[in-house]
């Protein structure tokens, strides 16, 4: 009988919230094994979600310096807590993966990628009536910047209390942008407007533009944005790796290894904040709901800032593409491409959508560092 | 007893854990949505008018090695 109880003697303190956890964990795992939604991410959160909820004594109450959560915290801590290390690492894979080419041909694309982000401002705004301090409406926002590692570095230097919830949102929408972003467009769209083509400007981009924008961008946020000089130095460190064309191998490196070794991490580690009593809140509803909202509007804002240049062009935009300026990438740039050519087989709008794509890669980061300047400066 | 509409969201607030209908803070918020989109589309137009730079550079380089 004492072996049956030295055995099983754990299963009495585990709690019911925490089995809730384990499904959550679960599906988690489901989504990215079998609807492979975001797998890199979702995977390693899922099981570390799992693990996390365990019925293991907590170090924090029982001072051990060793153990499963222990190990789990101290990534935490080294990684994310302490200087944002793991998201401002896989900026620079990410950096290094991106081309800049179709947005520095068509340098107006950028207005897209920074109308695109209305959903965040407009999402602090609706997370504060909600009656979220301010610090945490922000970085409930900042899911609006389709961005993982922004989120994610916003979040923690806010220090806000749901940065396990708001990750959670961040990488399941970004999952979910081909589902989310289709009614959206088509409801904000005519037909008329969905067919209209748009010329490729078949323009080259000299190989000293495409280093020095990301020198150029750099030096333009670090003196305009200061906060947002970490996010987009690292990003811009990551594509001038790509650009140059001497570091090949570093490049390579950085959209592969590195990138998937931080990411590895990132998730497992992000799982750590994923603790049933602190994940199991009506507020992590809430901030899920916040969090689609902020992707509609994004989404909405790219659109109509189309609609409203229509109304001064001669060259007709495709409103469509404006959708794309949400981040998210590539995927957001694929959903535009893909509607199109389903309305017309002919329109091919990819190249347009992944500048708009990749411009609102930057606009987000910027505008994650314009968050942290107001609200820093609101909170002072 | 009449009880007003902020007096009511200020309990279901207190019930949710801090969570409530709070319109007044829109106050404090709209300045920072207005100030945050502005300064997106300046700090983007910056970024524009320097890449259209950067661009006209390459261009002439480019019709100088064609001349040479």
């Amino acid at each position: 009988m004492d072996i049956l109880t030295d055995i099983f003697g754990n299963l009495a303190n585990i709690d019911p919230k925490q089995i809730v956890m384990w499904i959550i964990g679960g599906l988690l795992i489901f989504l990215a094994i079998k609807k492979e939604m975001e797998p890199t991410l979702l995977l390693p959160m899922g099981f570390g979600a799992i693990l996390v909820n365990l019925p293991i004594p907590d170090p924090a109450v029982t001072g051990e310096v060793s153990g499963v959560r222990a190990v789990i915290d101290f990534l935490f801590e080294i990684g994310i807590d302490s200087h944002e290390l793991f998201p401002l690492i896989l900026f620079i894979g990410i950096g290094a993966m991106i081309d800049f080419e179709p947005v520095l041909t068509n340098p107006k694309l950028m207005i897209f990628g920074a109308a695109a982000q209305f959903g965040i401002f407009f999402t602090l705004c609706l997370s504060s009536v909600f009656g979220f301090e301010l610090k945490d409406a922000a970085s409930i926002a900042i899911i609006g910047a389709a961005d993982g590692p922004t989120s994610i570095f916003v979040a923690n230097m806010l220090n806000s209390n749901y940065t396990a919830a708001i990750m959670v949102a961040a990488y399941s929408y970004m999952a979910l942008v081909p589902i989310v972003q289709p009614p959206i467009i088509k409801l904000c769209t005519t037909k008329k407007e969905r067919l209209i083509r748009m010329k490729n400007t078949g323009k080259k981009v000299s190989k000293l533009t495409k280093i020095l924008f990301p020198i150029v961008v750099t030096i333009i946020v670090g003196l305009v944005a200061p906060d947002a000089t970490a996010l987009i130095g690292f990003l811009m460190f990551g594509n001038l790796i790509r650009e140059c064309g001497v570091l090949n191998s570093l490049s390579e490196t950085a959209q592969n290894v590195l990138a998937n070794l931080i990411t590895i991490f990132l998730g497992f580690t992000i799982a750590s904040k994923m603790v049933a009593e602190d994940f199991l809140k009506l507020e992590t509803l809430l901030i899920m709901g916040l969090g689609l909202v902020a992707f509609i509007v994004d989404t909405f804002g790219g659109i109509m800032i189309a609609k409203i240049m229509n109304l001064f062009t001669k060259n007709k935009i495709n409103p469509m593409i404006g959708a794309a300026g949400i981040s998210a990438f590539p995927m957001s740039a694929r959903v535009v491409h893909k509607m199109g050519l389903a309305e017309d087989n002919q329109n091919f709008l990819l190249m347009h959508s992944v500048g708009v794509n990749v411009s609102g890669q930057v606009a987000s980061v910027i505008a994650g560092g314009l968050i942290l300047t107001l609200v820093g400066n609101a909170l002072a | 007893m009449e009880t007003t509409i902020i007096e009511t969201t200020a309990a279901v607030t207190e019930a949710a854990g801090g969570i409530g209908f709070t319109p007044e803070n829109l106050l404090e918020t709209a300045p920072i949505m207005g100030k945050g989109m502005l300064g997106i589309f300046i700090v983007m137009g910056i970024i524009i008018l320097c890449v259209s730079g950067l661009n006209a550079l390459g261009t002439r380089q480019k019709k100088e090695k064609k001349d040479k």
